[in-house]
């Protein structure tokens, strides 16, 4: 029998080194309680001193935890910005970087390896190369020096967030480049889209009639942001494809693409990703002063996506919102003016079909040698990958099963997006301001710009390609035969600098305007007879009709536009897609079972407001859902295609009782539009019973998760107004809604902005979810800067304390 | 019961056996320790002490301040219970520096992430312990 002592011996030497050599060191490392990497957040307080080369700065905080970051100079702001980034969303900021470099995998493991192996063929790394040369040797070049300098401080001498111990890595060392690719990840999500070769798949699969109906390149309506013509600058003289071509023409395309066109639409942003923007001129306002209201809808995530910030420094005083890993103020306000964003829409990327043999594809009259380098896709815990990275003249060669396809996409190019942005932020005025947008060449975005003089502007941002084909313009909803030399971009040069001057729609000649009466825009069409081709399609038009029928409503009353006025627009809930269609629920009661008829019954005098005490918005919310699959979801499974084929709402309410989806669908059964309906009401019916949902606040609640799944990470579900179709957005199925609520006014009183979540996204912080009730609510913070008190972080030359 | 009966069954020939020439003076030490309830007292609160610190450095000073409390005990069981108790005393320091820089509630909430930082402490302090029992029982005093 052995001794205890040998008993003992074995048992001691095998747990301990059960414990240093297996994956339970992970464990030990992460959660052992006071050396644990996971709990090193809950104790730590950041140095109050930090050394920087730059110049002496400060950091203050107000009761939200909302930086104001002074500095003696532009640098010393800079350095002390990326301090103040990495100390509220290191991670964030990694994994933004990770997401857009294809190097998740080597920090999640598995789940991480379909993303990367997009990311990696798109080569964005590349393209974020191509920006740095292009910014390198400017002002805003040695602002992102300053910036990278101040976030290596913080990620080399303080405590990492919890996340990177629950994963058990450590950041690279932050550059530049990798600011770049967080300006390429916001294009990349306004902008890289796939529709063409959606609608190309559909036509091939369904027939064009149905491409065009679930696709239509014009939506009916009589809202355009610009709705007086006379307002548009003339002087397009160039053939732009506008009036030309449709994508009926496009490139043959066999039905192997329906699988590769799935799997790209996984990489585009959430349906329905859109933003609100208006401005109203001084002559209508109470103050005299113009106003400005923006709220951009994007995905909604622990943390948010954009952090909150007030800058003073050297010819800047800035406040609003930047996007972490990138210095500057994207929307807000400076001492001059104030400005927001929306999408256009505008269509900058377009794909292209090849004559293939081997390792060549035909260009004309020669075969070219595709550009190919192998890539490892690093896997943590797993096998990794090798990716084969293959470019043609238009950029990257995405391959899937039996089809492959080029991709011409303006970001993949170097832009000046961001020293537009640098001097936007230091502008004086509106004429500063647009010289500013000139050079924001992507994404394409609609933007709206006031001034404290009075002076405002609209207009068109970002490169759009004047494509090309046997010289002729064409328009870019269709897939292009690369081969024959089809659609080309005059000017473009992925992974490269473009010809910014030549090749591309003159700013000048994109729509815009200056001084207008008011201007809402809602990312509907731009203008009802663009010069120019400009976009492939544009967002249902319900939240620019609903602002534009506020906005008309109050002027026709002779008020003013006041800023309370402007708060009413910016949290309204009137459904126009409810004021579209509630009749035509209400008119098909008769085919209706009896739980579908009560539940419809609730619609009748419905004031159509999407607010969490109604229960007419809770049975027409989830009746969307079902009508939408009722109508279209046999015939997408008839064509092998999944949800990504859906059209817009504005394309499902006006679908009439003759349309032939009723009368001669694609797939499956003629019915009348009442019947389809009757049968949708019977299962929103039978869901609301299922899920004991009483009112519409029972289903509308905040569901806004850490990329983690870690459910204390989360932020804790609550109740909310709003739905896809009202101007206060919030979109509970795909994740999206209003990431920031800006409210600029110039009459001496603050303006006012909310963000959905926390500044800080330090989970063990105060700030983690702080502003998350309020904007649940609808209300706002007032936009004050904290310039006296305890300074939190002072920067200074020498060693840090 | 006397200090001698707690060994694990199977090691009571283990406190038989004289003691090694080698060691003499200083298991002779720690056996006066183990017997001498002042010094042992005092040994358990530096052991815990110093515990505590190597285990803000590394969790490997889970194990040596449960191995160093269990030293202290005249017995393994004891030696065991001991490095349990060393294990509670880490998690009430820990949720004591939690309450101080108020997030504790936060911390709680982890599930179920706590439940291992829990239990990590609760079991690397007896793992520890265990230790005493490479070390052979003082002889019993006639």
């Amino acid at each position: 029998m052995p001794s205890r002592r040998s008993v003992v011996a074995a048992l001691l030497a095998g747990s301990v080194g059960a414990a240093s050599l297996t994956e339970a060191r992970r464990y030990l490392d992460g959660f052992a309680p006071l050396s644990g990497e996971v709990w090193g957040a809950a104790t730590r307080n950041g140095n109050e001193r930090v050394a920087t080369p730059y110049g002496e700065a400060t950091v203050r905080y107000d009761d939200a935890g909302v930086p104001t970051v002074q500095a003696d100079t532009e640098q010393g702001l800079y350095f002390a910005v990326g301090y103040v980034h990495a100390a509220d969303r290191l991670f964030q900021m990694d994994l933004f970087r990770r997401r857009m470099a294809g190097t998740l995998a080597a920090a999640v493991g598995e789940q991480g390896v379909e993303t990367d192996l997009f990311y990696t063929s798109m080569d964005f790394q590349g393209a974020a190369e191509a920006n740095w040369e292009v910014v390198r040797d400017t002002p805003t070049g040695d602002a992102l020096e300053a910036y990278t300098a101040g976030v290596e401080a913080y990620r080399t001498r303080e405590g990492l967030p919890m996340e990177f111990g629950l994963l058990g890595y450590e950041p690279e060392p932050w550059t530049p480049v990798a600011s770049m690719l967080i300006e390429k990840q916001l294009a990349w999500g306004l902008t890289g889209s796939f529709r063409s070769l959606r609608r190309a798949t559909v036509a091939d699969g369904l027939g064009e009639d149905v491409a065009q109906s679930l696709f239509p390149s014009r939506l009916d309506h009589d809202v355009p942001i610009l709705r007086d013509e006379s307002q548009i600058p003339g002087g397009g003289t160039t053939d732009t494809g506008e009036g030309g071509s449709t994508g009926d023409d496009s490139a043959d395309f066999d039905g192997s693409a329906s699988s590769l066109a799935s799997w790209l639409s996984t990489f585009e942003s959430p349906r329905g990703t859109g933003s609100n923007s208006w401005l109203v001129s001084g002559e209508r306002t109470e103050s005299g002063r113009p106003l400005v209201a923006n709220d951009p809808h994007l995905t909604l995530v622990a943390p948010p996506v954009w952090h909150q910030m007030y800058q003073r420094g050297p010819g800047v005083s800035v406040d609003g919102v930047t996007f972490p890993g990138v210095p500057f103020v994207v929307i807000g306000q400076n001492r001059a003016g104030a400005w927001g964003f929306t999408n256009t829409n505008g269509d900058v990327l377009d794909v292209y079909t090849y004559e293939i043999d081997g390792d060549q594809y035909r260009y004309g009259d020669e075969w070219r040698e595709f550009d190919t380098t192998e890539r490892t896709v690093e896997v943590s815990g797993g096998e990794d990958r090798t990716v084969t990275v293959k470019k043609s003249v238009h950029g990257p060669v995405i391959q899937r099963e039996n089809a492959t396809v080029g991709v011409a996409w303006t970001g993949l190019q170097g832009s000046r997006t961001a020293i537009a942005v640098h001097e936007l932020d230091r502008s004086a005025n509106r004429e500063e301001a647009v010289a500013a947008l000139r050079k924001f060449d992507s994404p394409t975005q609609n933007v709206v710009y006031a001034d404290r003089e009075g002076d405002t502007f609209f207009g068109v941002t970002g490169l759009i390609p004047t494509r090309r084909t046997d010289g002729e313009g064409v328009r870019g909803d269709q897939v292009f035969d690369g081969s024959a030399r089809e659609g080309e971009w005059p000017g473009y040069a992925p992974y490269g600098v473009p010809d910014f001057g030549s090749g591309w729609i003159p700013f000048d000649e994109k729509p815009q305007t200056r001084d207008p009466d008011y201007l809402a825009t809602a990312n509907q069409r731009v203008v009802d007879d663009p010069d120019h081709y400009i976009a492939e399609a544009y967002s249902a038009p319900f939240r620019a009709q609903r602002i534009y029928d506020m906005l008309d409503e109050r002027a026709a009353s002779d008020g003013p536009i006041d800023f309370e006025y402007l708060r009413r627009v910016q949290l309204d809930t009137r459904d126009e897609r409810a004021a579209m269609f509630t009749d035509v629920i209400l008119d098909a009661r008769d085919a209706m079972s009896d739980r579908a008829r009560v539940a419809a019954d609730r619609l009748a005098g419905w004031d159509y407001r999407m607010d969490r005490d109604s229960s007419a918005a809770l049975v027409f919310q989830l009746f969307v859902d079902h009508y939408r699959r009722a109508v279209f979801e046999e015939t997408l499974n008839y064509g092998g295609l999944d949800d990504a084929y859906y059209p817009n709402d504005w394309v499902l309410f006006t679908l009439d009782a003759d349309s032939f989806w009723f009368r001669d669908p694609p797939a499956g059964e003629a019915r009348e539009r009442a019947t389809v309906v009757a049968e949708a009401m019977d299962e929103t019916a039978a869901e609301i019973e299922e899920a004991g949902y009483e009112t519409y606040g029972d289903y509308n609640r905040t569901a806004i998760d850490h990329p983690f799944g870690l459910g204390f990470l989360n932020y804790p579900r609550l109740p909310t107004d709003g739905s896809p179709g009202t101007v206060r957005n919030f979109r509970k199925e795909s994740g999206a809604g209003t990431s920031f609520r800006l409210l600029a006014r110039f009459d001496g009183d603050p303006s006012l902005g909310v963000i959905p979540g926390g500044n800080d996204g330090d989970y063990f912080s105060d700030h983690y979810h702080d502003q998350l009730d309020e904007w649940a609510d609808g209300e706002y913070r007032p936009l004050v800067p904290t310039t006296e008190g305890d300074v939190a972080v002072r920067f200074r030359g020498g060693d840090d304390d | 019961m006397t200090e001698g009966d707690g060994s694990v069954a199977g090691d009571v020939t283990d406190t038989e056996r004289p003691v090694e020439q080698s060691s003499d003076g200083t298991l002779a030490r720690l056996y006066d320790l183990q017997r001498d309830p002042r010094r042992r007292r005092l040994a358990t609160a530096v052991a815990l002490g110093l515990g505590l610190l190597l285990a803000t450095v590394h969790w490997a000073g889970l194990l040596a301040g449960g191995a160093l409390v269990g030293l202290s005990r005249p017995t393994l069981r004891r030696a065991l219970a001991a490095g349990f108790g060393f294990g509670v005393l880490v998690l009430v320091v820990t949720a004591a520096r939690f309450a101080l820089a108020g997030t504790l509630g936060a911390v709680l909430a982890t599930w179920p992430l706590v439940g291992v930082g829990v239990a990590i402490p609760l079991v690397a302090g007896p793992l520890g312990a265990l230790a005493r029992g490479l070390v052979r029982d003082a002889p019993l005093e006639r």
